[in-house]
């Protein structure tokens, strides 16, 4: 609880505190998402940036293919919310998502604070960091053995705080690391509260407007890992997304292809369970259009 | 209408932070338990599983290819069942049958329920 407390307080003291930079501060990812994961970039301050994200059923093997239209008629999860520039290095954000795992129905709030920008002549990297909780407002179930029978309220919580280090190589590549922890309040038998994770993305430029990028997210403990196996068999994967990105001027879209069937971080770091190898890939896209406030 | 925003933005922040230090729970649930009987019944997909799950999963809009899952067989089953997704839905979080399924189709009874579980925990064997 302390632990907490202190983080929220230097988080708060850091977003207003902190001073502007004098030089305008590169460009990394032209997104603030690259496909499952966060990018450094935040927003502008005064920007809203309304978004709708969509990952669609398994494309191939056993759940996929002719009988569902390669997972076309099928939703795994859809995501759909907005975000605002409080400061140029504060984001918060707030959307709305099916969820694919134990916990469905889920509000995810969140804020994001750049500590550090890239610039030509300044700092070789840029620091992000990322808070996000899940609530979820999925119908309690008395009957239940499983994690919906919410004993508590604070059963139906999930956070996740991430820290993302990237950097711009050239006009063409941007790489990012993201070491990831996840707390999930309540979990089955066996099954770990907090999953340790780090994540890599990078981004490639193809053309002008369309760039190559992908994502990856390895969970380092628990049940997740793929260093432990199950005692009952319940297998996890790692979630590995690849995409291509539009930048059409006013927004972004981008088309992709993951194992993820989450889209919020407590969602897909602790639940992928679906396995690239198996077929078990979906197309997912992302749509966000900006407005200036 | 600028104001507004940056205002509604620096409350929604507040709100947030406040909410992160609110409840930490490092809570499990406990084991599932099985029936009595599953140690002396010997349940296969063939003889007692299929027309469960014909009738309360395979239906007309539902897991017969129109949601993620066809369970027409136990080969369209499998995927599902060696991964634990039908176990943690059906047993353990028990929101399959999910409450917006066809009137009387919205959960297990409690005998086919606990076939189910049985099936489940003996390796849920086709014949």
């Amino acid at each position: 609880m302390i632990k907490n407390v202190t983080f929220s307080i230097i988080f708060l003291l850091a977003a207003f505190v902190l001073p502007a930079q004098d030089e305008p501060p590169l460009r990394i990812f032209k997104d603030t998402r690259v496909i499952n994961t966060h990018s450094v970039e935040v927003l502008q301050k005064r920007k809203l940036d309304i978004r709708i994200g969509h990952r669609f059923g398994d494309l191939a093997g056993a759940n996929g293919g002719w009988a569902n239209f390669y997972g076309l008629e099928n939703a795994a999860d859809v995501m759909i919310g907005a975000e605002y520039g409080v400061t140029d290095r504060l984001t918060a954000g707030l959307y709305r998502s099916k969820g694919a795992g134990d916990l469905r129905a889920l509000v995810n709030p969140f804020l994001k604070y750049r500590f550090i920008a890239q610039e030509e002549k300044g700092a070789p990297v840029s620091l992000t960091a990322l808070t996000l909780g899940t609530i979820s407002t999925m119908q309690r179930n008395t009957e239940s053995t499983g994690v919906n029978s919410f004993p508590k309220f604070s059963h139906r919580m999930a956070y996740a705080v991430q820290v993302m280090l990237a950097r711009r190589f050239n006009d063409r590549l941007s790489l990012q690391i993201i070491p990831s922890f996840t707390h999930r309040n309540l979990v089955a038998f066996e099954d770990t509260n907090d999953v340790f994770s780090m994540g890599m993305a990078g981004r490639v430029q193809l053309t002008k407007v369309i760039a190559f990028v992908a994502d990856f997210t390895l969970p380092l403990n628990g049940l997740q890992s793929p260093f432990q196996e199950d005692p009952e068999g319940f297998e996890y994967f790692p979630a590995l997304g690849v995409g291509l990105e539009w930048d059409t001027g006013g927004h972004v879209f981008q088309l992709n292809l993951t194992n993820a069937e989450g889209i919020m971080e407590t969602d897909y770091i602790p639940n992928t369970t679906t396995n690239w190898l198996d077929g078990e890939f979906r197309i997912g896209f992302t749509i966000s259009r900006m407005f200036n406030l | 209408m600028k104001s507004f925003f940056y205002t509604s933005s620096l409350l929604f922040l507040l709100a947030c932070v406040a909410l992160i230090p609110v409840s930490c729970d490092n809570d499990q649930l406990p084991e599932v338990e099985e029936p009595e009987f599953c140690d002396t019944l010997e349940v296969s997909y063939q003889l007692n599983i299929r027309p469960i799950v014909e009738t309360y999963c395979a239906y007309s809009g539902c897991h017969d290819g129109s949601s993620p899952g066809v369970y027409l067989s136990y080969e369209g089953m499998l995927p599902n069942l060696n991964s634990g997704q039908v176990r943690e839905r059906t047993v353990n979080t028990r929101d399959m049958p999910p409450s917006y399924a066809n009137a009387g189709l919205e959960e297990l009874p409690p005998a086919e329920f606990e076939m189910m579980q049985c099936w489940l925990e003996q390796g849920f064997p086709e014949q």
